[in-house]
C-alpha cells in the first residue's frame, strides 16, 4: 500500500505517494528525474548516489523515501548558486583536474559539501575520511583532495 | 507486493503499533543493513520505520549509568563528549565504522540487532557489562545482558516483535581507559576481518596497567575474551618482554578460538601486529616495536 | 604549439558536477522497454530446458528470449575490424553455459521492476558438465564440449607464442647462479563505477541504433551485425558518456541483445546491469601463473632471463589469444 509523504527536495516541499520498498535513490532518479546521483552498487560501498539528507551526506540507495518524509534532501542538482552558476566547490572540482569521466563526481561533491557545511576548515586528513565512502576509479583521489581543500576556510581566507 | 508501512511519532505510538499487529513485524532504523543488495525488507506484513520516533536516540550520564538509545546513530556516537570520556572503546569503533554516509544512518540497535560476528560495537559492549533494555510484543519490557541478547553468529534471542530500546553501561568500577582496533581488507567502509578491545586501567607514570578486560571480535561467533592475553599484562609494567609474552599471547588465544578454520593461518599472525596498536593505542606510547625484545 | 604547456579545463567539467551530463542508465527514451537477463548459477551445464510459462505471464511481460528463439550466430566479441579472423565461440545465448555469469535469458517487460520479477518466474532445467577452474587442470582439456551445442570448443593451450632475443643457452650455460621464482596475477574486475548498459532503438527498413558507453564504436557496429546476421550498414552505434571503462567495456557484450530485442520488438529496449551483473558477466583482466629462471654471474650481472607463462583467459576465447603478441 502507497504511504504518503511531504519532502523537500533542493528548497522545494512537494507531495508524493510512494511505495514502501521504494529506495530514495530510484525516487529521485525516475520519479524527480534527478539522475546526478548514480546507482553503483547498491550497497553503501562506493558513494556515487550520496545525497544530504537535513544537510548529512547519505547512501541514497540505503534509504526507503518514505523515511524522508517531513525532512529535506539535496542533491546535486540543487548546489547551483543561481541559473547557469556553479558553486565554488563545484568550479573547484573542474579547476583542479578532480573530475574525469564523472560517474563519482555528483556523489564525491555531495560528500564534500556535506564535510565544508559541518567543517569549514577541514584538514587533509578530515577530508579523506570524509570521503572514505566514496570511490573513484579514474583520478587517484589527489586532485580531489586538492579540490576541497581549496574550498576549506583556510585556504580561502589566505591562511593555507 | 509490498509491506504496510509505519513511522510512529514516539515510543507510546510506537509501542501501541507493536502491541496491536496481527502479522509479521520489520524494524527498521538506519537501512544501512537491512537494504544492502540483494537484501530487502519483507514484501508482506509490516515495516516500522523507528528511525524518526522520538524518545529512541539519545546519549545520557546518569549518577552510575550511561545510558544510549537504540536508535542513536553511529556519526553521534563518534562525536560525543559524553562517549569519549566514560565510554572510549565506543567512541572509537563509531570513527572507525563504516563511511561518512554510513555513520549517519547506522544506529547502535542495528548493529546490536544484527548480531553480526564482525559486528563492531559488539565486543566493547560485552567488556563494559551492557545491559540491554527490550520492549515485548505484549507491551511489556525486559532487560538483558549481553549473552542473553547475543546468542550466535547474527542471532539474538529476540522474539518477533521484541525491540531493543535503550543501551546501559554501569559506570561504577569502570576502567578508565578504553582501545579499539580493527583490520579490514582495506583501511575505511570495511567489514572488521580482526578487531580487539581492550579497557583497562594505566598508569602513566609508572607505566604499569592496574586490571584489564580484552575481548577479540571477528574470531568467533560472538566475541570472544582473550584471556592469557590480559592475564600476561594485568599488574605488570610496560616493557618489551611484556608486550612480547602479550601479543604471543594473543596468538594463542586465537589459536584457540578458531581451531580447525581456514582464516586461522591469517588472523594467528595478524592479530600479534594488531596487539601491538592496541597497546600503542591506549597507553599512548608509541614505538613499542623497538622495545628491547619486544618482537616474537 | 597550441596546447602544449597549457592548462585547459575539461570541456564537459561543468556538465559532470552539475549532474547535466546524462549517462546511458540517466536516459528516459520514449516507450523503452526494460530487459533483464537471467544469468546461470552453474559453472558449467546444458541448458536442457527453460520454461517461460508463468514468467510469460506476469504483469508488464513483453517477451522472454532464450537459446531456442534466438539467433544461433557465433562471434567474437573481441574483433573491432570486420575482415579480423578470430575464435568464434560465443553466443547470445548459449546452448551450454560456460561458466557462473554465463547468459540463459531475458525477460523484455514495461519497467525493470517487471522484468527483474519475472525473471524469477522462469525455470531452467541444467544438466551439469564437468568443469575445470585452474589453469593447469585445463590444460588437459579435450573438449567434452565439442560439437555438443553446435559450439566450437578450442582445445588448449588456445594460442602459445616463444620467442628468444639474444644466446639464451650461453647466458645459462655461463651462469655462476641460477634462481628460478614463481609469479602470479589473480584475474581482477576493471571494476568501472558505471555498470554495464545499452539502449537499442529501431529504426526503419530493419536498422538499428546502439547506443552505448563503448571502447569503439566501430567493435559495436561489427559484432552487433555478426550476431545478428545482418549486414554493417544496418547497425549504427552511439558512443554515450563513459563511466569508466579501463578495457571492460572494449568487447560489446550487452549491444548485439538490446539490438535484437529492439529489432525483433520494434521497440528500444535497455539493458541495465547492477553491480553484481557486472561483475559476473562482463569481462576480466587475465591470471597469470609462471616461473622465471634468471642466470646471474657471480658479481650479479644478469646473464640471461627465460620466462614462462600459462594465462587463463577465461570460458570463452574473446582476444584471449592475442594475448601473447
Amino acid at each position: 500500500m502507497p504511504i504518503d509523504i511531504r519532502v523537500t527536495i533542493n528548497g522545494v516541499s512537494q507531495s508524493f505517494s510512494v511505495d514502501p520498498l521504494l529506495r530514495l535513490s530510484q525516487f529521485l532518479r525516475e520519479r524527480l528525474d534527478l539522475t546526478g546521483l548514480k546507482e553503483g552498487c547498491r550497497e553503501g560501498e562506493c558513494g556515487a548516489c550520496t545525497v544530504l539528507l537535513d544537510d548529512k551526506p547519505v547512501n541514497s540507495c540505503l534509504v526507503l523515501a518514505f523515511q524522508v518524509d517531513g525532512r529535506r534532501v539535496e542533491t546535486i542538482e540543487g548546489l547551483r548558486t543561481a541559473a547557469a552558476e556553479l558553486s565554488p566547490l563545484q568550479r573547484a572540482f573542474v579547476e583542479h583536474g578532480a573530475v574525469q569521466c564523472g560517474y563519482c563526481t555528483p556523489g564525491m561533491i555531495m560528500a564534500a559539501e556535506g564535510l565544508l557545511r559541518e567543517n569549514p576548515a577541514p584538514s587533509e586528513k578530515d577530508i579523506r575520511h570524509a570521503l572514505a565512502g566514496n570511490l573513484c576509479r579514474c583520478t587517484g583521489f589527489q586532485t580531489i583532495v586538492a579540490a576541497v581543500r581549496s574550498q576549506s576556510r583556510a585556504s580561502l581566507d589566505g591562511v593555507a | 507486493m509490498a509491506p504496510q508501512a509505519f513511522h510512529p511519532t514516539d515510543i507510546d505510538a510506537l509501542q501501541s503499533l507493536i502491541a496491536s499487529a496481527t502479522c509479521p513485524l520489520c524494524f527498521i532504523a538506519g537501512g544501512s543493513d537491512l537494504l544492502v543488495s540483494p537484501r530487502a525488507p519483507p514484501r508482506e506484513g509490516w515495516l516500522i520505520d523507528i528511525s524518526r520516533t522520538s524518545g529512541l536516540a539519545f546519549i545520557e550520564l546518569r549518577e552510575t549509568t550511561l545510558r544510549i538509545g537504540a536508535t542513536t546513530s553511529v556519526d553521534a556516537i563518534a562525536r560525543s563528549p559524553i562517549i569519549a570520556t566514560h565510554f572510549s572503546a565506543l567512541g572509537q569503533a563509531a570513527e572507525l565504522f563504516g563511511s561518512a554516509q554510513i555513520r549517519n544512518r547506522a544506529t547502535i540497535g542495528g548493529n546490536l540487532a544484527n548480531a553480526s560476528p564482525a559486528g563492531d560495537f559488539l565486543p566493547m559492549l560485552k567488556c563494559a557489562r551492557a545491559s540491554f533494555r527490550v520492549l515485548g510484543k505484549d507491551g511489556g519490557e525486559r532487560w538483558l545482558a549481553f549473552d542473553a541478547l547475543v546468542v550466535g553468529a547474527g542471532r539474538t534471542s529476540l522474539a518477533s516483535g521484541d525491540l531493543i530500546a535503550e543501551i546501559r553501561i554501569p559506570l561504577v568500577g569502570r576502567l578508565t581507559r578504553g582501545a579499539f582496533v580493527k583490520l579490514g581488507r582495506r583501511e575505511a567502509l570495511t567489514i572488521s576481518r580482526l578487531n580487539l578491545t581492550m579497557e583497562a586501567d594505566f598508569d602513566e607514570g609508572s607505566l604499569r596497567f592496574g586490571e584489564i578486560q580484552l575481548i577479540a571480535g571477528a574470531i568467533a561467533p560472538t566475541p570472544t575474551p582473550m584471556v592469557r592475553a590480559a592475564d600476561t599484562l594485568r599488574g605488570k609494567a610496560l616493557s618489551g618482554s611484556a608486550v612480547r609474552a602479550f601479543v604471543e599471547a594473543l596468538r594463542d588465544d586465537v589459536d584457540e578460538a578458531i581451531l580447525g578454520r581456514e582464516s586461522r593461518r591469517y588472523k594467528r599472525r595478524a592479530v600479534m601486529g594488531l596487539g601491538f596498536d592496541l597497546l600503542e593505542k591506549i597507553t599512548g606510547v608509541t614505538g613499542l616495536d623497538a622495545f628491547p625484545g619486544a618482537l616474537p | 604549439m597550441n596546447y602544449a604547456s597549457r592548462r585547459l579545463p575539461l570541456l564537459d567539467g561543468p556538465e559532470k558536477v552539475s549532474g547535466g551530463l546524462r549517462f546511458a542508465a540517466d536516459r528516459d527514451i520514449e516507450g523503452q522497454l526494460f530487459a533483464k537477463l537471467l544469468l546461470s548459477p552453474r559453472a558449467h551445464a546444458r541448458v536442457l530446458g527453460v520454461d517461460t510459462a508463468f514468467a510469460l505471464s506476469a504483469h508488464g511481460v513483453v517477451a522472454i528470449f532464450w537459446s531456442g528463439n534466438t539467433p544461433a550466430n557465433r562471434y567474437n566479441s573481441s574483433i573491432w575490424n570486420e575482415r579480423q579472423e578470430a575464435l568464434e565461440d560465443e553466443r547470445m545465448f548459449p546452448g551450454i553455459v560456460r561458466h557462473v555469469g554465463d547468459r540463459v535469458a531475458a525477460v523484455i517487460a514495461e519497467s525493470a521492476e517487471a522484468a527483474e520479477h519475472a525473471a524469477k518466474l522462469i525455470v531452467v532445467e541444467y544438466e551439469d558438465l564437468p568443469a575445470a577452474f585452474d589453469e593447469v587442470s585445463a590444460l588437459d582439456n579435450s573438449g567434452p564440449t565439442t560439437g555438443l551445442d553446435g559450439a566450437p570448443t578450442y582445445h588448449n593451450p588456445i594460442a602459445t607464442l616463444s620467442f628468444a632475443v639474444g644466446d639464451v643457452a650461453r647466458g645459462f650455460a655461463e651462469a655462476d647462479l641460477i634462481v628460478e621464482s614463481r609469479v602470479s596475477t589473480p584475474k581482477t574486475h576493471h571494476c568501472a563505477l558505471e555498470n554495464h548498459v545499452c539502449t537499442a532503438i529501431p529504426e526503419t527498413e530493419g536498422r538499428v541504433v546502439v547506443h552505448s558507453p563503448c571502447q569503439s564504436v566501430f567493435a559495436v557496429q561489427i559484432v552487433v551485425a555478426k550476431a545478428l546476421g545482418i549486414s554493417t550498414d544496418q547497425v549504427r552505434a552511439v558512443k554515450t558518456p563513459i563511466g569508466g571503462s579501463f578495457g571492460g567495456k572494449a568487447e560489446p557484450i550487452l549491444e548485439p541483445l538490446a539490438a535484437f530485442f529492439a529489432s525483433r520488438l520494434r521497440r528500444p529496449v535497455t539493458i541495465r546491469y547492477d553491480r553484481g551483473e557486472t561483475l559476473l558477466g562482463t569481462r576480466m583482466r587475465s591470471s597469470v601463473i609462471g616461473k622465471i629462471r634468471t642466470a646471474f654471474r657471480a658479481d650479479g650481472r644478469i646473464l640471461a632471463r627465460e620466462t614462462e607463462t600459462l594465462v587463463d583467459v577465461g570460458a570463452y576465447c574473446t582476444g584471449g589469444d592475442h594475448l601473447p603478441a
